[in-house]
């Protein structure tokens, strides 16, 4: 093989390498595992060392909030945990009673969710069906 | 105007299905035509393209009709309308994802208009082949609109025998109150016309690989209408970030939500086609990478619309989930079969005949920068379908963050940036190490005075440094470049040196406006590199009350409530004081909007070049009437849209038709002409 293509190859073997690396470490720092109310519950001592999505909706009427904290209870096929939110941006604006919610965080040994962002869809209009519209 | 109140629907729908039909006749009768090479039937298809056009743009009107006269029997305008909905966005059709789907039949029918029109009487042997290709498009399209998200449906009550009669709900639910924001207006077009854009390169490649004409005839061909998707595309992703920094109110204006990403992977391939061709026009090489990079792209850009219509991956937009998903898949999967087959069966003709040289060369430049671009885009999809792909093996849905995309994503941008600056001091085939150093020499010196000055100055972040340091490299490269050009011009011509500089840039349109992107590139690097400084805070004040965050006073000077037919808000004014100067007013508000009944926060913003005050108004508290603030400062984000500015000037350079002496020479006549009748 001629010398100047192994030039590029040895290039192209670094920068490759280089970036495998980084997708393989960035990787094992950003994943979490995106599990229901009730699935996370199931997880038992195994859940307390990850990064965790919890999906589920708010309890109605549980939502504490004054200016310094904020917390709630969020449930999902029969399973309910407390969440305490410490993140820092705002809360997002669909986010209120009965909304869905999934929550960034971890879960600690106490049964509390402590999350650091929160992502929240309503049940809206926007999604309801016509149907109920329908024949009225 | 009665008649078509009834009826303004079932003729768009009507529209729709003859515009179907024509895209199948014009797809049989291109086909038919070049393989009988009867020109006859040529025209036929291309006369079917013009009435798949008009046919499309009547049924859009037909929409938009329905939406400005409220009419709510339609399902469509009864969900993302109300009757006090502004003008201005009833005549938005893409709000929803019907209207979406419409817009992108008619972009791609305007485009495949608009490639058939230009070439109607030149290159037989590609065009019947590119009008084939876009068609089925179309005909993939079209049949989404009728068939999966008809816009014009109507809502019908149905009785217990069975009969139905139209329903007319009171009022409709409303637009999404995120969506009633002018970016949203303008934003979803632009970036569609991107998506859509890319059909046309692709549809060339598709025709050079069927007809076997494999040389460079439709990479020149198709240079002009890459760009012009190209530019959209960028536009439309920055536009995008735009809309996301002054309306989600979260201080940000990227992420790596799943749909953002489905816009960046079509604009990582194409922006790395963009730089490909330009060693297969040079040197003959690259063939194959280059048809399969522009299937790559068109299919990114099929993925994109599937990943945001299709809900298939959970994201901010959060679109309803619908049936396209199982139709825009399969559909993907049969152009990507469809097009690697074709691409395997011509192979032996693609082989390369030029070789690289040298490692040291413009072509290796290229080879590395398109090899980074791929894997930032293979980074972006993995991350973006593991969730699915994670779920669908294991069971157990995992999903990849942005410390993923960031720690992948940076060095890649750092390294492209690099590549940026350098590329251009390398020479075609070889560059030898004496002229390499006295090319790099002075660069490399303003980089690292500069990079010094940075260090000592502004920041110690290694990442911040590069990027910084980098920037004032490529920056120093690119006003060598014209300072030499125009230097080298202003002896030969005697020019004066403005005359001079423009009349390079003239003459030589891709090499000068490519240096403009360039240089738009380290602008918008510059503005993302500011978020390395972002600050946050959170006050409450009450009227009367301030507050000092960063070098900025915030006085409180009224808290108060409005009430219009759109929405209720309640706000607070903020005065801005810097240095003992009052230098703007901010109205942060919190609204409720009155047909969705879903609440937003209007972001207040005093931007300036050197940062942003985001003011975000979170919550009044009612007890002791205070305003719950949630404060950014933000340095350098104006850089990011201006850079887009420049960005889209330079491409507008690059896409102006190329110098002639011929064209010039008419000039010179016609002035002659003119004299001689004086």
């Amino acid at each position: 093989m001629e010398k100047k293509n192994i030039k590029i190859i040895i290039g192209v073997t670094l920068v490759v390498s280089v970036l495998a690396f980084l997708s393989v470490s960035g990787f094992n720092e950003g994943k979490s595992y995106y599990k229901f109310v009730d699935e996370l519950v199931a997880m038992g001592p195994d859940a307390y060392k990850k990064n965790l999505k919890v999906h589920g909706n708010v309890v109605s009427g549980s939502i504490k909030k004054d200016e310094h904290k904020l917390e709630f209870l969020l449930t999902r096929n029969g399973a309910t945990i407390p969440v305490k939110y410490v993140g820092k941006a705002p809360v997002p604006d669909t986010f209120k009673d009965e909304c869905e919610a999934v929550i960034d965080g971890r879960f600690k040994e106490d049964g509390t969710f402590e999350g650091t962002q929160i992502q929240a869809k309503c049940a809206s209009k926007y999604e309801v069906d016509y149907k109920d519209l329908k024949g009225s | 105007m009665e008649f078509l109140d009834r009826y303004a629907g079932p003729i768009g729908n009507f529209a729709l299905i003859l515009a179907i039909v024509m895209a199948a006749f014009a797809v049989i009768t291109s086909v038919w035509g070049i393989r009988q090479k009867r020109g006859d039937l040529i025209r036929v298809a291309q006369r079917s393209v013009y009435t798949v056009f008009v046919s499309v743009v009547f049924a859009s009107f037909c929409l938009i009709y329905l939406l400005v006269t409220s009419n709510m029997n339609i399902e469509y305008v009864a969900s993302y309308t109300n009757h006090d909905l502004p003008y201005f966005f009833k005549f938005t059709f893409w709000a929803g994802q019907a209207g979406s789907l419409l817009l992108w039949s008619l972009l791609l029918a305007g485009y495949s208009f608009a490639v058939t029109y230009r070439y109607r009487n030149t290159h037989g042997e590609l065009i019947p082949y590119v009008i084939m290709t876009t068609m089925i498009s179309q005909i993939f399209f079209l049949s989404l609109n009728l068939w999966s998200a008809n816009p014009f449906s109507e809502l019908v009550t149905v009785h217990g025998d069975g009969s139905t009669t139209p329903f007319f709900p009171v009022d409709g639910r409303g637009l999404n109150p995120l969506l009633q924001h002018p970016a949203m207006i303008i934003h979803p077009p632009t970036l569609f016309f991107g998506y859509v854009g890319f059909v046309i390169p692709f549809a060339f490649a598709i025709a050079a690989l069927l007809s076997g004409q494999l040389d460079d005839q439709w990479i020149k061909l198709s240079r002009r209408w890459t760009l012009f998707a190209w530019l959209f595309q960028s536009a439309g992703i920055m536009m995008g970030g735009w809309w996301a920094y002054e309306e989600l109110g979260w201080g940000g204006y990227w992420a790596w939500d799943p749909v953002e990403n489905a816009s960046l992977m079509p604009w990582l391939t194409g922006t790395a086609f963009l730089h490909s061709v330009m060693i297969q026009e040079k040197k003959n090489m690259f063939k194959v990478w280059n048809v399969t990079l522009i299937i790559a792209t068109y299919l990114l850009c099929l993925f994109g619309t599937f990943l945001t219509r299709s809900g298939v991956v959970s994201s901010v937009h959060a679109f309803a989930e619908g049936s396209i998903g199982i139709f825009f898949m399969t559909f993907i999967i049969i152009t990507l079969a469809f097009s690697v087959a074709l691409v395997i069966y011509r192979l032996p003709q693609l082989k390369s005949e030029g070789k690289l040289d040298s490692a040291l060369s413009r072509e290796s430049s290229f080879l590395f920068n398109n090899l980074v671009l791929l894997i930032s885009c293979f980074a972006v999809l993995w991350g973006t379908i593991f969730p699915v792909i994670s779920e669908a093996v294991t069971g157990e849905k995992i999903v990849v963050g942005a410390p993923f995309f960031n720690k992948v994503n940076v060095p890649i941008a750092l390294f492209l940036l690099f590549l940026t600056g350098a590329g251009p001091l390398f020479a075609w085939r070889k560059t030898s190490l004496a002229s390499l150093r006295k090319a790099f020499l002075y660069p490399s010196l303003i980089a690292l005075a500069g990079g010094i000055i940075v260090f000592i100055f502004l920041t110690q972040h290694l990442y911040g440094l590069i990027s910084f340091t980098l920037s004032i490299f490529v920056t120093a490269v690119i006003v060598i470049e014209f300072v030499k050009g125009t230097a080298a011009r202003m002896h030969s011509t005697k020019e004066n040196f403005l005359i001079a500089l423009k009349n390079l840039t003239w003459k030589n349109k891709p090499r000068y406006g490519g240096y403009i992107v360039h240089f738009a590139m380290v602008i918008i690097f510059v503005g993302i590199t500011g978020v390395i400084f972002n600050f946050e805070t959170k006050t409450e004040l009450g009227e009367g009350q301030s507050f000092q965050v960063k070098d900025y006073t915030l006085k409180c000077d009224k808290i108060g409530f409005e009430s219009n037919a759109n929405y209720e808000s309640s706000f607070s004014v903020l005065g801005v004081y810097k240095d003992g100067r009052k230098v703007h007013e901010l109205k942060p508000e919190y609204r409720m909007y009155k047909a969705s009944q879903q609440p937003t926060t209007e972001v207040a913003l005093y931007k300036t070049i050197q940062e942003d005050l985001y003011v975000v108004f979170t919550g009044l508290d009612q007890t002791e009437r205070k305003a719950v603030l949630q404060i950014y400062v933000n340095p350098l984000v104006s850089w990011i849209w201006f850079g887009t500015e420049i960005l889209v000037f330079g491409t507008i350079i690059c896409l102006l038709p190329a110098y002639t002496e011929d064209r010039k020479e008419v000039k010179v006549r016609r002035k002659e002409n003119i004299g001689e009748k004086i």
